[in-house]
């Protein structure tokens, strides 16, 4: 079986500044990986990396996705391709319609895909569908893009955005960071409704929180731009109890 | 560098020239004063970043060549095509080709009355180089009266053409507007140039609103690469009377816009924003002044700029809070987006406040489009064209929605959406 996505010993850096430094990793189809460390361990970056963002340089590493090397791929073929990146930070686009990007983006996709766009009908239809599965106010649709969104508002649009490309690889960069606990039950359920055996996701966080709703197949500590242990959810459980210092220890033991 | 000048021989024979139909008097008056007062030049504040000498080089080159006086029976007629935003905004159009009204009736003129100004009205004004020189060419001035308590649904559209391919090179406009108390008007001021040679178009209009009347105005400017305009909007606001005021600039080689608002009385409210879009080498600059002289009374002025390739645009914007007047509330805000490293703003909001009780606050930005918002398209499957687009379009979308005529707004819309459309594939 090959990967959906590949990451080999990738190096990046920021300015001058070495951010990811030889990070391996690798996601199957229909599984869920957890990402988790300490700040400034290079969790975001890795997402941004996958996204395409153009401020971070790879010097060295390959990333394969779907077998064709995801790096020299632009961030809106990256998503037309399936690749979605949810913001920690989702930007606040007044005078853009949450509506007509929704629409534009899925059509961006469709076109690629050589189908054809979708009808307003069946666009609203989608959407209300998607938004109250989420807990959405469907007057959401109407607004500038995360323009006067709360915190909880702003995830569950990403998480929206989601529902609606439905991508085979998510990135969710720290989807559960600034929600209360009814937000973060929505997103989480947002999320698992978008389990599948041809879909892989890739939780971003900080904490294991939101790892007690969404049950992830594998979990990663990431510190210092690199992988320093793998397990199972257990992993995740662990480290809540002994801290992060504890894998640092043990892996320079 | 020293004040552009007209010369003064030329322009005396050129008036002389005109047809005596009981605006001589004031011509002639008008023409004395241009004399003392001469256009502006670089050194005056008001005037540090607009060069009139376009303006200057077009009136001396138009009075050499000794324009003859256009007779009654020269006014161009009905002939003149429908023009875009005749077709697209539903008014009762009045139009002007260079200057002077053109023989159309009007199609509903309902309770509205438009005529001559009386040839007795003395008011009219000349009280810089610019409006003396407007005054002094002028063919005729047409007033417009809305009595009280009337409310006019359908808009009064003011066609404003330029067309210089007959030597018509330097065409001026006058006219006044007197609405009535409690009365209520919308106005659609469309300027466009109907050839693409060189020509100079002055356009004072006046607006004097009576107690408790309401306008709501716009001002559309979409003439052609080589026209120079100078507009000036006097407007004089009664007790509880309020407007809403937007400009659109899409247009032009060199384009001054003065806009005067005088709140003489208390309980007024005034809105007034703006765009202007700006490529090429085009020369835009918005001026404002309003003057609070009682309160209490709130203004609001929020012009956008969006500005590429080698284009230089001003905005200044002043509100002066005279002593006494409290409970005045200005609010002034300049934003502005510049899609090119050579493109230029210079914008100054202002206030000047006399007086104890106020609630004021201004200022001003100028950015380029934003890295993060750009990224955040761009990972949704947007293109980066598109995705700068979207993002030049929402800049430029507050205003749209408040746009202060709603009968033009989808005609407005469209027109910014093509001209942004040609900014943003310009190379930068």
């Amino acid at each position: 079986m090959t990967a959906m996505l590949e990451i080999r010993d990738l190096h990046t850096k920021i300015g001058d500044t070495a951010i990811l430094d030889g990070l391996s990793l690798t996601v199957g189809s229909g599984e869920v990986h957890a990402i988790m460390g300490p700040n400034g361990s290079g969790k975001s970056t890795l997402a941004q990396v996958i996204a395409g963002h153009e401020s971070h340089v790879v010097t060295s590493g390959t990333v394969t996705y779907c077998g064709k090397n995801l790096l020299e791929l632009a961030p809106e073929e990256r998503a037309r391709e399936g690749i979605f990146l949810g913001f920690q930070y989702p930007v606040e686009i007044p005078g853009v319609n949450n509506a007509y990007l929704l629409k534009a983006a899925v059509n961006a996709k469709r076109r690629h895909n050589g189908q054809p766009e979708i009808d307003a009908f069946e666009f609203l239809k989608l959407a209300r569908a998607r938004m109250s599965l989420l807990g959405m106010d469907p007057g959401f649709l109407n607004r500038g893009v995360n323009e006067g969104f709360s915190g909880g508002e702003k995830k569950r649009n990403e998480i929206l955005q989601m529902a609606m490309l439905e991508p085979r690889l998510a990135i969710l960069d720290e989807t559960d960071s600034g929600l209360d606990i009814d937000a973060l039950k929505a997103v989480a359920k947002g999320i698992n409704a978008l389990r599948s055996p041809d879909r892989a996701i890739v939780l971003v966080t900080h904490y294991q929180r939101l790892l007690q709703y969404i049950e992830p197949d594998r979990v990663h500590v990431l510190s210092k731009g690199r992988i320093l242990r793998s397990g199972d959810k257990s992993l995740a459980l662990e480290l809540e109890e002994r801290g992060y210092d504890w894998v640092r220890e043990a892996a320079s033991a | 560098m020293n004040a552009p000048a007209i010369r003064q021989d030329l322009l005396a024979a050129a008036v002389a020239r005109l047809p005596d139909n009981g605006l001589r008097a004031q011509r002639e008056l008008a023409l004395a004063r241009f004399a003392r007062q001469g256009l502006p030049g670089t050194r005056e504040e008001d005037w540090r970043y607009t060069s009139l000498q376009p303006a200057v080089d077009l009136s001396n080159a138009w009075l050499a060549s000794q324009p003859r006086a256009v007779l009654p029976g020269d006014v161009p007629s009905d002939e003149m095509p429908v023009q875009p935003a005749q077709r697209a905004i539903d008014a009762q159009w009045l139009r002007f080709l260079n200057g002077i009204r053109i023989g159309d009736t009007l199609p509903d003129p309902g309770t509205i009355s438009i005529g001559r100004q009386p040839d007795d009205d003395r008011s009219l004004i000349a009280d810089d180089g610019l409006s003396s020189l407007n005054a002094a060419l002028l063919y005729d001035v047409v007033h417009i009266a809305v009595p009280e308590g009337v409310t006019i649904t359908r808009p009064v559209g003011l066609l404003l053409a330029n067309d210089a391919s007959e030597n018509a090179s330097v065409g001026m406009t006058r006219i006044v507007f007197e609405v009535g108390p409690g009365a209520s008007l919308d106005v659609v001021e469309n300027h466009l140039s109907l050839s693409a040679e060189d020509s100079f178009a002055g356009v004072i209009i006046e607006l004097r609103l009576a107690r408790g009347a309401q306008v709501r105005y716009l001002r559309l400017q979409e003439c052609g690469e080589a026209q120079v305009l100078t507009g000036r909007l006097q407007v004089r606001i009664g007790q509880d009377a309020s407007l809403r005021y937007t400009s659109i600039d899409l247009g032009g080689a060199l384009v001054r816009n003065d806009v005067a608002i005088d709140l003489v009385a208390a309980g007024s409210d005034i809105i007034a924003n703006g765009l202007y879009l700006a490529s090429g080498s085009q020369h835009i600059d918005n001026h404002l002044r309003i003057d609070h002289r009682v309160g209490p009374a709130r203004s609001r002025a929020a012009f956008r700029g969006i500005l590429h390739g080698r284009s230089r645009c001003v905005f200044n914007s002043k509100a002066i809070v005279y002593k006494g007047a409290d409970g005045t509330d200005a609010g002034q805000s300049n934003h502005n987006l510049l899609l090119s490293d050579q493109a230029e703003i210079d914008t100054k909001p202002e206030l000047e406040i006399h007086a104890d009780d106020v609630k004021c606050a201004h200022g001003a930005t100028v950015g380029q489009l934003d890295e993060a918002a750009l990224f955040y398209l761009r990972s949704r499957g947007i293109d980066a064209d598109a995705a700068s687009r979207m993002l030049t379009r929402a800049f430029a979308a507050s205003v749209l929605g408040d746009l202060s005529v709603a009968a033009a707004a989808d005609y407005v819309a469209g027109r910014i959406d093509e001209h942004l459309d040609l900014l943003v594939s310009e190379p930068s």
